[in-house]
């Protein structure tokens, strides 16, 4: 990948990603590796930290005879989900200005 | 590598972190290697780094986190601040009047050039005044008397027209300064505030 990816915009993918159904640690770490190339030594910190920051939290299901850790978001992190949905809308027209040559005073 | 050992190994790069933290992380680990298979495994690795890389991700995100913590939590022990003002009066109420005073001297200093300036301004205007006063009252009994006032009223109406050609320079000079100062102070606290 050229663009490397930063905390806050991990953070904002996880939560996007956990917005649409509750999964677990294994699942988000292959969606998330496949678009973004982030390790999965980096991802386990940063859903440990939004766990403890009462954005996400998690439950367990038993699943074949295990118990399989399930993440979901909390109202927190449902707001939070928001506020970086919109504040990504208004990032990104930016840039897509700044690279297509366009005045960002208009 | 086999599983048990990356776990073991794991255990020993997470020790000295709380056991909550400890814990978390290997289940995580675990349930990862649960996850993915043994036929996986190996790409599990690959993926998880070394036991001590992980380890160390965890710890230095464990770290600022209670860094943030502290920022956050540390509230200033006001009753305590308190009570040492009070025993320490001795010291800071007499610097504090010396700053103060010092600030007086120095905000009388910065004035001292405008109030020199209004001084002579004053005195040129009032001798000139007077020495055309005179000199209107002096021409019936003396020409030489009232030429003479005459010639001191204007040498004194130069003076005072130089002294305000003075003042209207240093004002000129004065008010832009002030003004990029008090601009610069201004765009220091919002960076201050922007920060916090």
């Amino acid at each position: 990948m050229t663009f490397q990816i930063g905390s806050v915009l991990l953070d904002a993918c996880v939560l996007a990603i956990l917005a649409k159904e509750d999964t677990y640690g294994y699942r988000l770490t292959q969606q998330i590796k496949e678009t973004l190339g982030v390790s999965e030594s980096t991802l386990y910190p940063v859903l440990r930290r939004l766990q403890k920051e009462e954005l996400l939290e998690t439950y367990d299901v038993a699943v074949m005879g295990r118990n399989r850790r399930y993440y979901r978001l909390t109202e927190d992190g449902l707001e939070k989900n928001t506020e970086y949905k919109r504040e990504w809308v208004h990032f990104s027209q930016k840039i897509t200005t700044i690279l297509e040559g366009g005045n960002l005073d208009d | 590598m086999t599983r048990q050992i990356y776990l073991h190994r794991l255990k020993e790069a997470l020790e000295g972190l709380p056991r909550e933290e400890q814990e978390s992380a290997m289940r995580y680990c675990e349930e990862y290697f649960d996850e993915a298979g043994e036929d996986q495994f190996e790409q599990a690795v690959h993926d998880l780094g070394s036991p001590e890389e992980f380890a160390k991700g965890i710890r230095s995100s464990y770290n600022s986190r209670m860094n943030a913590d502290q920022k956050e939590h540390k509230n200033w022990p006001w009753p305590l601040i308190l009570i040492l003002a009070l025993v320490a009066c001795p010291i800071w109420v007499p610097l504090a009047a010396v700053i103060v005073i010092l600030l007086i001297i120095f905000g009388f200093l910065l004035c001292l050039p405008f109030m020199l300036i209004l001084l002579l301004l004053f005195l040129f205007f009032g001798l000139a005044a007077s020495l055309l006063i005179t000199a209107v009252r002096m021409i019936f009994v003396s020409w030489a008397s009232a030429g003479l006032a005459l010639g001191g009223m204007l040498i004194c109406a130069a003076l005072f027209l130089v002294c305000l050609c003075g003042l209207i320079t240093l004002i000129k000079k004065v008010v832009p300064w002030a003004k990029v100062k008090v601009q610069e102070g201004y765009e220091w606290i919002q960076e201050r505030r922007s920060q916090a």
